[in-house]
């Protein structure tokens, strides 16, 4: 079994990174949030996420924003957290507080109505996270095994060569970290429709299988009732320039991406599994919402395949951009993809070699080396919202 | 030196293929397949890389097959060698105008 070298934090928490996340509580406190980040601007250890969700919410949707947000502030990469509230919104500094497990972090929140407004939100803000940047900062190195690993899938910006290619190689890699006893998340239910016999066929058993067919048929009946034909929404204009031409034919190649491993389970937006293996996520196919729920299921990392070159990071669990398309490797390879495996397409190289590329690629940002999506400093969060808001 | 035109099959029972470079119409195109084994179609448009051409004639309301798995049906017939694409076929997921027809009929 492969090792890495991250961080043994303590209380079960192994991370690839060490993190302080400034989350604000509702879209109200954005700006306090915001501001306070920008003080650290160069520090990479500090992140903002940034949200339009945590209020007015009801039932199942703000129970999910509820997981999300804590699940943020949980993912083992993060060490410390302040959460900013403003005071009167419908999800609470305390509450979360309240709820949040200890892992061995360190955990503030500042009520900004409380503090006395915003200027003293971001002084109180500033000496917060200095201190916690101070009490994290010595931790060294240490090696653990691959087991320990949680990482996300996700394609973006698909064509012709994701299905062909990234997705496939991704698929390999994927099996590889799994049979190592790792964990994998694959979502996107949009882009499992025209694809669902074919992951229920490897679904664990009956009753996951059920969940399978459940879970994406319904997301499939919620986009019929809008009364139009989902092609230009899904796939969109960049899909079907770069050839796919219909919605099955994007979800068959999007699910490639996760291999041929069992399915083990069916989790909600932002879950966490219970057990190794692989799980399909219901989540809808918007970039930062699903990049956002796999760092909220716990993500270590994304590996993250494109064809004409998605732009969209994570700073909480770093991403490997993977491409197949030669012309999108001359356009925006240097700043944007992390792994080329166009070497695929026109026969030149083997899937293996560009299967091993991928998982050297994974084991060196596991231990350290940073993406190029780290390097540009993009990492926008949203939080998916399910129902109205009053 | 004439670069070499080709396209991927990517399984035995798929009606298209696709193209991996910048194709013209005329194009004699060399397609591989999972086998290792090479065929060639005569192209009858232009081909953008990473586009489906017809390696059979399609009848309108036939399936389209790519991955062995139907992906659309024809909404007119289309030739061997003929772009594949949204001008000539339509998917059979995620259907609201169909639905909303359906409800209103």
């Amino acid at each position: 079994m492969d090792r890495i070298t991250g961080y043994n934090f303590g209380e079960g928490r192994y991370g690839i990174r060490n993190l302080i996340a400034i989350i604000p509580t509702c879209l109200c406190a954005n700006d306090s949030a915001k501001k306070i980040k920008d003080f650290f601007e160069e520090n990479e250890r500090v992140v903002l996420v940034s949200h339009n969700q945590g209020c007015g919410q009801m039932g199942e949707n703000r129970k999910q924003t509820v997981r999300v947000i804590l699940g943020l502030a949980s993912n083992p990469n993060v060490s410390g957290v302040l959460f900013i509230g403003l005071g009167c919104e419908n999800i609470q500094a305390k509450e979360l507080m309240d709820e949040m497990p200890s892992n061995n972090k360190i955990i503030h929140s500042i009520v900004a109505i409380e503090e006395g407004g915003a200027s003293k939100t971001y002084l109180k803000g500033i000496k917060l996270v200095k201190k916690m940047l101070e009490k994290t900062e010595k931790i060294n190195k240490s090696s653990f095994e691959i087991s320990k690993i949680l990482i996300g899938l996700k394609c973006g910006f698909s064509d012709s060569t994701s299905g062909i290619a990234s997705n496939p190689i991704v698929g390999m890699v994927s099996d590889m970290i799994i049979n190592q006893g790792g964990t994998v998340i694959m979502a996107e239910t949009p882009e499992a429709i025209g694809a669902e016999h074919i992951l229920a066929k490897r679904a664990k058993n009956n009753s996951v299988a059920n969940q399978l067919n459940k879970t994406i048929l319904k997301f499939e009946k919620n986009a019929k009732e809008t009364g139009v034909d989902v092609r230009g929404a899904n796939p969109s204009p960049g899909n079907i320039k770069g050839g796919l031409t219909t919605l099955e034919e994007k979800s068959l190649g999007a699910i490639k991406k996760g291999g041929d491993s069992i399915i083990e389970g069916v989790l909600s937006y932002g879950e966490t599994p219970k057990g190794n293996g692989l799980y399909f996520m219901n989540s809808p196919g918007r970039c930062p919402e699903v990049l956002t729920s796999l760092s909220a299921a716990g993500c270590h990392l994304i590996l993250f395949t494109t064809g004409g070159g998605a732009l969209g990071s994570s700073l909480i669990s770093p991403v490997i951009k993977v491409s197949a398309n030669p012309n999108t490797i001359k356009l925006v390879g240097k700043e944007h993809v992390d792994v080329d495996v166009s070497g695929v397409i026109d026969g030149k190289e083997q899937l293996s070699i560009n299967k091993d590329k991928v998982y050297k690629e994974f084991l060196a940002v596991c231990s350290g080396k940073k993406t190029k999506g780290e390097k540009v400093k993009y990492g926008y969060t949203s939080i998916w919202s399910i129902g109205p808001h009053m | 030196m004439k670069i070499k035109k080709k396209a991927i099959k990517l399984h035995i029972e798929d009606n298209v293929a696709t193209s991996i470079n910048n194709l013209q119409c005329e194009d004699i195109v060399e397609i591989s397949d999972t086998t290792n084994n090479i065929s060639t179609v005569i192209v009858k448009d232009n081909i953008p890389f990473g586009h489906k051409f017809s390696l059979k004639n399609i009848l309108k309301n036939e399936s389209i097959i790519k991955y062995g798995e139907i992906i659309g049906k024809a909404t007119q017939n289309i030739k061997i060698g003929q772009h594949v694409h949204i001008h000539n076929v339509e998917g059979n997921r995620g259907r609201g105008d169909l639905w909303i027809k359906r409800r209103l009929d």
